[in-house]
This record gives C-alpha cells, structure tokens and sequence, in this order.
C-alpha cells in the first residue's frame, strides 16, 4: 500500500465520520423538537376534537371528524372578554412601559445619570420575585379602590416591566456613537429633535424587542391577573385557570382558548424576528 | 476684527482628574485659516468640540463675534463642524446626511438638491450620492462628512481631522478644494490635525498643542523658523530638527558652541542672550539645526564636523544623509544626485545663521537679540 492510498483511506474514514455525525445531529435536534413541540401539537389537535375523543384508548394522535365547537364554546364561556381585556392591559401597558423606557433608557445611557450605581439598582429590581410586590400592592390598589379595575393590572404590569425595557433601551443608546447625536446638535437641532429625527430612528430595533417583550410578559402573566381581578376584569390566562374546574377539566374548550392565547406572540415573533434577535444579542458584541 | 476668542480655556474630565486642556488662549480673525496641531491625546479635538458646544467648558471664556458663548447650545452658536469619526447618520443616504443640514433649516427641495450637488461635485461624491454610509469608503465617509459641514452657512467652520482618512493622492487634492472653498468663500475657518505637513500647507496660522498646553501660535514660516521650545522644534518640519547637546565656552570676547570636539562660533547677534545665559564654561545648551541647513563642506572650508556615513535615503526629490558622529545621529537634507557608501567618511558644515539655541533645563528657545529672529 502506498502513500497515497493510505492518504486516501484516512480521507474516507474522515468523510465517513462526517456524516455519522451530523445524523446523529439531525436525530438529536429532531427529538428536541418533537419533546418541546408535541404538546404544542397537542393542544392544535385537542381545539378541533370532539368531546369523546379526548377520552379515548389508546390516545387519538389526530382529528377524525374537524369541528369549530370548541371555539364557540370557549368564547362564550368568558373568552371573549379574556381575549379583549388581556389586549387592552397588554396594550396599554406596552405603550405606557416604552414610552417611559424611551426617555429614562436615554437618560441613563447618554448622561449617565446617576453614576453606574443607578442603572444598576434600576435593573436589580428584575431580580425581585413578582410575588413579593403582590401582598403590597394588593393593599395599594385596595386603597385606592382599583381592584378588579383595569388600572391595578396596567400599574403592576408597568412596574415589573419598566426595569427591563429601560436596560434594554440603554444598551441600545449606548451602543450608539455619541457623536451622530452631537453632529444633529451642531447642524441644529435640539436635544429632543435629535433624538426624534437621529436616536429614535436608530434605535427602533431595540424599542421593538422590548415592546415585544413586554406585550408578551402582560399576555401570559397570571399571578397578579388572578389578584388583583374579580369578575370585572378577567384576562386570558385567568379565564383559561378557570376552564380547570374542582368538576372536571373542560378539555376541548381550553385546547382551543390556549390556541388563540397563543396566536398573537407567534405572529409577533414571525413579524419581528429579525429585530429580536438583533435585540437579544446587543450585548454580545460590545462584551 | 477677531472672529473667535479662546481667553484662559480649561477643560477637566473626570472630575478634574484628568486636565485635557490647559489655560488655552487664542484668536482668529475673520476669514482666516488657523490649524491647531500637536500630537493625539493633546487637547486638539476637545478644545474644538468645547468651540462648537457640545463639551462643558470646565473654565475660561469663548467669545464668537464680540459675545460670549459659553452657555450657548451648539445649535444657537451658528458653527459648522465636521467630526473626525464622520459622526454621519447611518440611516440616511450620502444625499440626505449632506442636505441635512439646510433641511433642518427649512430650505426647499429644489435649492437643497442643488447646493448639494454643488459641493458633491467639488469633493468627487456624486456617483455615492444614492449610497447609504455603510456602503461607501472610509474616504467617501469623510468626505461627506466634510460636505454636510460646508454646506451651511455659518460663522465658523470646525474641522476636526478632515484629511486624515484619504490616500496621499486625495489629501493633497482636497487640501486645495478646502483651501480654494475657504479663500474664494471667505469662510473663517478652524481645522484639528496632527499632521504638520497639512497644518503647515493649508493654514494662515498653526497653534501647536502639547499635553492640553499652547506652545507656540504663529504663521507656518514662524514655527518652522523660529520655534518657541524644544517641542515645536521637534514636531514641526520633516525630517525633523537635529539636536546637538553643546557645551558654551567663551573666548575672548566670542561665545563658541563646543561640540564633538569641534568649537563652532555663536553669531553675533547672540550675543547679549549668551552673555545673560553663560554661567562658565560648562553651561549646557541644545543646539538645534533643521536637515536643510547642513551642508557637505567644500574643500578649504573650517568649523565643520567630521563623521561617517550611517545610512542615506535616496527619495526622489532629495536625499536624506544620516550622519553618525561619536554616538549621535545627525540628518541632513541634500540636493538630488549624491550618493554615498556606508561608512565613508564624510565632513559636513552647519549654516551657523540658521542654527537655533535652546536652554535644555526649560527647552526654551533663547532668543538672539536682533535680526528678524527676535520674532
């Protein structure tokens, strides 16, 4: 055996490898995705089942006989107004959070603000479990007689979220050359309208994901909805607790009420994508 | 009148613990050039940044036609600038960062796209125009960095570096677009750089900055010739100045240079100055002398100073003879046509008018006391 031969045979040992591994790759992944999609799947197929399929042996892994009933029903038992009202909280409540994250983002990175100490304490605030504002704020809200009311939800959403968008909105500003913003002072603009017609327009990636993050958090969050609600107010994930009752669990119905909970954060991803994750790896770069 | 006044200007970051600029004090005058040079981290670029307002000034006065302008805003101060990192906005075309500037002012459509096109042209941007920042050249940045800045009018135009990301070909042709704009324009202008070539061939005046510090403000034949510390000497002019380490000695009633063993004669008019400086036959001073002003000595010719050929540069347009002499280095600037051998020996002569004379403790130039030199 010569030279080359054995050149030959390391080269398709190598190539042998090569494959070997990326199915073992493409099996891995593909394992992955089935384990973290199928419940998704699951809760697809259990909005168009029929009653009596959902307690059948062995399981029924797809839908024979496709009917909208599920849907009707949810929305009639009080899905309707947990999809209005989780709109109207998480709407406003994503305006009112990144507009203030806007001018306090850019406080804090530009003029550095308060030394490094401020930023910092501002986003230790994340670190603080949410159910440890709920007792207090329960008090506060009942004070004020807004309990049940959509302020109380809007209010506490705003304060949970506000640190995060504003860290968020910072980096986004501090990654950003001073200098573009000096050379809009200088050819005549005013503080504000440089940063309307320079910053803003610059930053829009950044106000973007943490729109996105915090439309979504007001979407699913579930501990203070149940709080600080009654029966005036009732959001989606509050209305979806609901379908599991001390009698039974209302399969279909809640199949179909978490397929249009989850509606909205899927076609804001897909719109979004590419600002999400220019968002979320903002920092990687600067290190 | 004076266009532009720096009286007593400081600036500290940092809470004062790092002085970038110090008691600055300087004038322009209405349609001039004045360069402000002197090596990166000197105070350039901040003193310039304090002119047009977007850096606090920590102390001193800046006055802009006659009225204070301390507490300005940048925009109220009417002054142009054109930022060292091209500062252009990433989301706009080439078009739109230069027209910038007169849209904000409210200009029309029409009258935009044709003052841009007008300067577009003079600085070689028209076929970018359409490009956005990230899609064009460091040089074409620069450019139209420099474009946004002279497009408007203003009192004041502050260049920050505005050459210094062009090719050789390029520096030296917008060196004269800028001089041409300027003179034709009558704009007063201020421009940062770090390159004496430029400084000296572009302003009617150089500041020369050191550690926050002005050394010397004067016209480029000023600070070649007569510069006012070691400093100077030694940043402006290329090849730089040579500096011989001399003992004086007097003899008689004539003050000699005592250098390698050599003893070269003081002129004349030196001597009060040396009369004032001679502390005995030890005192120390720092002889300097510019490439230009040494010769190869002619056969027959005394005070001149023997050495080796160390290495010699042939460029062209002249020729660079490096001289060793005991363990010092000596340059000097010859006419084309030399050549010479490692090693030859080689006598050269100093033109003694030209020679300047500098106290080595304070690097203080020491004046002689009459002739243009006193200057």
């Amino acid at each position: 055996m010569n030279m080359n031969d054995k050149k030959y045979k390391k080269f398709r040992q190598r190539e042998k490898r090569k494959k070997l591994n990326s199915l073992f790759q493409n099996l891995l992944l593909t394992f992955f995705v089935a384990l973290f999609g199928f419940p998704i799947y699951w809760i697809f197929i259990g909005a168009f089942k029929e009653k009596g399929e959902f307690f059948h042996f062995p399981p029924i892994f797809w839908v024979n006989n496709f009917s909208f009933k599920n849907f009707t029903s949810a929305l009639s038992l009080g899905g309707s107004k947990g999809v209005v009202d989780s709109l109207i909280v998480a709407c406003i409540g994503t305006v009112l959070v990144v507009i203030l994250a806007l001018f306090a983002g850019y406080g804090l990175g530009r003029f550095k603000f308060g030394g490094p100490n401020l930023s910092f304490f501002v986003l230790s605030l994340l670190f603080l479990p949410p159910i440890i504002a709920v007792l207090p704020l329960f008090i506060i809200f009942r004070y004020l007689r807004i309990v049940d009311n959509y302020i109380a939800l809007i209010w506490s959403y705003f304060l949970i979220n506000l640190p995060f968008a504003i860290w968020l909105i910072k980096g986004f500003i501090e990654d950003l050359p001073e200098e573009i913003e000096s050379a809009a002072l200088v050819d005549g603009y005013s503080r504000f309208g440089a940063f309307r017609k320079v910053t803003l327009p610059l930053i829009i990636p950044g106000v973007v994901v943490s729109a996105l993050f915090v439309f979504v958090f007001a979407w699913n969050e579930f501990l203070f909805a149940l709080m600080f609600t009654r029966s005036n107010v009732r959001t989606l994930p509050v209305v979806l607790s609901e379908l599991i009752g001390g009698h039974g669990i209302q399969w279909g119905e809640l199949s179909a009420l978490s397929l249009i909970a989850i509606i909205p954060g899927v076609i804001l991803v897909v719109f979004f994508q590419k600002y999400l994750v220019r968002g979320l790896t903002f920092g990687a770069v600067k290190g | 009148m004076e266009k532009l006044e720096l009286k007593s200007v400081y600036k500290y970051y940092v809470r004062g613990t790092v002085e970038a600029v110090k008691d600055v004090s300087l004038s322009l005058k209405s349609g001039e050039l004045l360069a402000i040079l002197g090596p990166s981290g000197c105070g350039k670029s901040s003193t310039l940044r304090m002119i047009a307002g977007i850096e606090d000034i920590t102390k001193g006065e800046i006055y802009l036609d006659g009225e204070i302008i301390n507490w300005l805003s940048a925009r109220e101060r009417n002054i142009a600038l054109a930022f060292e990192t091209y500062a252009l906005y990433p989301h706009l075309s080439l078009f739109e960062n230069i027209a910038f500037p007169l849209r904000i002012r409210g200009r029309k459509d029409q009258e935009v796209r044709k003052e841009v096109k007008k300067i577009a042209d003079m600085l070689d941007l028209t076929p970018a125009l359409d490009k956005l920042p990230s899609e064009v050249s460091g040089g074409h940045q620069q450019r139209t960095s420099l474009a946004r800045a002279l497009i408007r009018p203003a009192s004041l135009y502050l260049l920050d570096e505005p050459l210094s990301h062009l090719d050789t070909q390029q520096r030296t042709e917008f060196r004269i677009q800028i001089r041409r704009i300027q003179k034709t324009q009558n704009l007063t202008m201020l421009f940062v750089t770090h390159d004496q070539l430029e400084a000296l061939a572009l302003a009617d005046r150089i500041a020369i900055l050191n550690f926050g510090v002005l050394q010397q403000i004067g016209t480029p034949e000023e600070v070649y010739e007569y510069p006012e510390n070691l400093f100077v000497a030694d940043f402006v002019g290329e090849p730089p100045m040579n500096f011989i380490k001399a003992t004086l000695i007097r003899e008689k009633n004539d003050y000699m240079a005592k250098l390698y063993n050599q003893k070269l004669k003081i002129p004349e008019n030196y001597k009060d100055s040396m009369e004032k400086f001679y502390k005995g036959d030890d005192t120390e001073i720092m002889l300097g002398i510019r490439p230009i002003y040494i010769y190869i000595s002619k056969p027959g010719e005394n005070q001149i100073i023997s050495g080796e050929v160390y290495v010699f540069e042939d460029i062209g347009e002249s020729g660079i003879l490096t001289v060793q002499i005991g363990d010092a280095l000596i340059r000097v600037e010859l006419n084309p046509g030399y050549s010479f051998k490692l090693g030859e020996k080689v006598n050269i002569t100093f033109d003694l008018e030209k020679i300047l004379i500098f106290n080595p403790i304070s690097g203080k130039r020491i004046k002689p006391n009459y002739s243009k030199s006193t200057k």
